[in-house]
């Protein structure tokens, strides 16, 4: 399907994916070979979900109907499923953003940041959140040991996540206790 | 066990109760939506492989399945195996007491339902004395259930015979999935149970074992006092699995009470192996093998060891072009031994027998088309009492849109004759007014169905399926001799039409709302084909005219939970039971991360209601409170 629409405008490539690929996961799994593993695609859609599990302070936003920005470091196909996956969504009433993030880009305004193991950059751009209310995600085991608020780790075959405790109390940005419920390992002590 | 008294007939049918006492068209895809609508729990327990390989997704499937997920059933608060059939909109549940559950789909509905076919991890549960499930002994631990798929509709050539009106497949989880501590414990005024698994790494193997305890207490009869219906469960078990071989096992302990003195006793163990590699030609070989003991002693009344040995081989080729074949045989073998206990009201000659039924099937799947697929299967089954059966399975699909599926199949569905019916005698001395008729045959079904599934947006998902029955050797209950005069025995003389509908779908209207809707309606008719036939058996067709249910999942922030669920049943008619709607509240809170607390309130709204039977046996259920905890270390 991706082969297929690859070489469409983007906003077509959205609206095509936001129908099917949304709609449909068996479909898409068992279809052409994606370009994004499974492992990503369920990556994607936690990243979306986390966003109603955080929550971020009103500075964090510039205004109270400026969008919600998800970046994406490391995978471009990352960014485009998840850019497809919210076409149209929004979060808490706000319009919801995907934006790719490269090396030396600021991450000013991003707040959930994800970086793809093996991003050449990865820990600088978890380092230049650190004092800023922009929640990170790394891929991981290592990954809260490198400094990321998150890291997705494999664990029996099914993607999960560890979480830093501290992400509650840093910079204003507060997380439920349904998402530490769900975490793998919560680093930090106990909730 | 289950006994109504209103008229002699009934009584006697209800006697022979007393006494009486396998979809690989449904794929492993435990979703049939985008990942982003599954909630943050159902993500972290979606494994890769479901989403990367090709288990055949339920929206390719070519019949009516629905699924229940584990977080369903957590959700839910259901604390037995029964209780989490009633989430699958395609099946009729009906509660008569702790120990008696009817549990059908598309019609037939009684304790004594022959036709839907119950598979633990690929094991057969059905018993070959009256044909049916002993509810009462199939425990699992719903923790570590992955899902239960529900197919209505035939299954035959696939499963095997008395998969008539359906095929339910309970498949546990992995031991790799069910790693660590788990301990449930939960209680009410009607009962309580507690449950623990440990899961762990050893030898190159992964490995789980689990031990519950249930204490149901006798409930309140409509005929005022109680039913004899306490029951106590002990249960343990355990399963290991290697890269391609799993070992797995339980034991149980029963103890019920009866109506007559003392407490039924039920033991039973079984061990169950499967071999499962691919061959270098690219076959996908299968190798099921497992022994079932189950011993049933009710004094006064009957006591039964049975042993069932059964081995399965499948082999599933390589796609050659448009064509996938899967073949395979089956060799099932049952070492009955019934015991007539002194005073008891029935006999079964000979006591002991054994039955075997080998079995060989093929199916076929060709792809016409981009969109449209055709399959087609036959199963040729030996049973011990009428020979030779055919099962043919045809069935057409066409996905005419992505996520959109139209099917329509026919088949040639079969239940084979039980002990009861062939080797039963009631009372236990001459003169009989009940006898086993040996040339009792197999009833017969050509099943029409149709099917549609949609999912028009990302919120929105719906199936609906209808079909048609037709059997014209129904069982009957006959005179031998004279019109209306004993001593009786069972026929072949009923006609019975049914058609029915299957209707459900989700509603998401938020990410951490969802709504599930089933609505399901059937009509029967039965004609009796000889003057012998009496016309008492049309009891075995007490089903409602129509039943819906509405669930609504609503997630608060800080891991609370709530769960709202209606079901609504119309009346039956014979033994009269009105409708009834239930209303069902959990509150599920997450204490911390280890420790979730759910308290589920149930028939909120109305007052206390029978849902099957009429007689002291039977249970209304009220107002209930319990409370569940759930500590995950």
């Amino acid at each position: 399907m991706r082969a297929l629409t690859s070489s469409l405008p983007r906003a077509l490539i959205s609206a095509l994916l936001g129908i099917c690929l949304a709609a449909s996961l068996g479909a898409s799994a068992q279809g052409d070979q994606d370009a994004l593993t499974a492992q990503r695609r369920i990556e994607a859609a936690y990243l979306y979900k986390f966003g109603s599990y955080i929550t971020w302070p009103a500075e964090a936003f510039s205004g109270p109907d400026s969008p919600f920005v998800i970046g994406v470091a490391g995978d471009d196909d990352m960014a485009d499923e998840l850019t497809a996956l919210v076409a149209g969504r929004s979060m808490n009433g706000r319009p919801v953003l995907v934006r790719r993030v490269h090396a030396g880009q600021s991450t000013t305004g991003v707040h959930l940041l994800f970086i793809a193991a093996g991003t050449p950059e990865g820990d600088t751009l978890i380092d230049g959140a650190r004092d800023k209310p922009t929640v990170t995600v790394a891929e991981g085991a290592d990954g809260l040991d490198r400094g990321a608020d998150m890291s997705f780790v494999l664990v029996n075959d099914r993607v999960r996540f560890d979480i830093a405790l501290d992400v509650a109390t840093r910079d204003g940005v507060k997380v439920s206790s349904q998402l530490l419920s769900v975490a793998d390992k919560v680093v930090g002590g106990k909730p | 066990m289950a006994r109504s008294r209103p008229s002699k007939l009934q009584a006697l049918l209800g006697t022979a109760v007393l006494a009486c006492l396998h979809a690989g068209i449904a794929g492993a895809a435990a979703n049939d939506s985008g990942l982003e609508n599954l909630s943050l729990q159902e993500l972290s327990d979606l494994p890769i492989t479901s989403v990367s390989k090709k288990p055949e997704p339920l929206a390719d499937a070519a019949a009516a399945v629905y699924v229940i997920t584990n977080d369903d059933i957590r959700r839910s608060g259901v604390r037995s195996l029964e209780g989490a059939l009633r989430l699958a909109p395609n099946l009729q549940v009906a509660q008569q007491n702790n120990e008696v559950w009817d549990i059908s789909a598309r019609g037939g509905n009684t304790s004594l339902a022959d036709k839907l076919l119950i598979l633990v991890d690929g094991r057969i549960v059905y018993t070959p004395l009256f044909g049916g499930t002993f509810w009462d002994s199939q425990n699992v631990m719903l923790e570590d259930v992955d899902r239960i798929e529900v197919t209505s509709g035939p299954g035959g050539t696939l499963w095997g015979t008395n998969a008539v009106n359906g095929v339910i497949n309970i498949i546990t989880r992995k031991a790799k999935d069910s790693q660590g501590a788990l301990v449930v414990v939960d209680g009410s005024g009607h009962g309580g149970d507690v449950a623990a698994r440990y899961g762990g790494e050893a030898g190159g193997a992964d490995y789980r074992v689990y031990g519950t305890l249930k204490d149901n207490y006798p409930g309140s009869s409509s005929m005022g006092g109680k039913v004899a219906d306490g029951m106590h469960i002990a249960q343990t078990g355990f399963r290991s699995d290697w890269s391609d071989f799993t070992l797995q096992g339980d034991a149980y302990q029963v103890n019920e009470d009866q109506d007559l003195p003392g407490r039924a006793r039920f033991t039973g163990l079984n061990l169950l192996s499967h071999w499962q590699t691919r061959l270098a030609g690219g076959s996908d070989i299968s190798v099921l093998g497992y022994y079932d003991r189950t011993d049933r002693y009710q004094p006064d009344n009957y006591g039964e060891l049975l042993d069932i040995a059964d081995v399965e081989f499948q082999d599933t080729l390589p796609q050659l072009g448009a064509q996938a074949l899967v073949w395979g045989a089956s060799y099932r073998y049952a070492m009955d031994h019934f015991q007539n206990l002194p005073g008891s009201g029935l006999l079964v000659l000979p006591g002991d027998k054994n039955l075997a039924w080998p079995s060989l099937f093929g199916q076929d799947e060709l792809t016409l088309s981009r969109d449209w697929r055709l399959i087609g299967g036959v199963r040729l089954e030996h049973n011990p009492y009428d020979g030779n059966q055919f099962l043919p399975d045809l069935r057409l699909a066409w996905a005419f849109a992505k996520d959109d599926l139209a099917w329509a199949a026919v088949s040639r569905a079969v239940r084979s004759p039980s002990r009861i019916e062939e080797d039963a005698f009631e009372p236990s001395q001459p003169p009989f007014s009940l006898v086993g008729n040996p040339d009792f045959q197999s009833e017969v079904a050509w099943v029409y169905e149709a099917g549609l599934r949609m999912q028009p947006s990302a919120q929105w998902s719906y199936s609906v399926n209808v079909y048609h029955y037709d059997y014209n050797n129904a069982r009957s209950l006959d005179a031998t001799t004279l019109p209306n005069t004993p001593p009786f025995t069972f026929g072949n003389n009923l006609a019975v039409d049914s058609d029915g509908i299957e209707a459900w779908g989700t509603y998401k209207p938020l990410d951490n709302w969802r709504f599930q809707l089933g609505y399901s309606a059937l009509h029967e008719s039965q004609r009796l084909t000889s003057p012998l036939a009496l016309s008492a058996s049309t009891t075995l067709y007490d089903d409602p005219a129509e039943w819906w249910t509405l669930r609504s999942d609503y997630d608060f922030a800080d891991g609370v939970e709530l769960e709202l669920n209606l079901r609504h049943v119309a009346a039956l008619p014979n033994p009269a039971v009105p409708a009834y709607t239930v209303t069902s509240l959990r509150v599920g809170v997450d204490l911390s991360r280890q420790l979730e607390l759910s308290v589920i309130a149930g028939n909120l709204f109305y007052g206390p209601h029978t849902e099957v039977g009429a007689g002291p046996d039977t249970a209304q259920f009220g107002r209930s409170v319990f409370v569940k905890l759930t500590w995950r270390p």
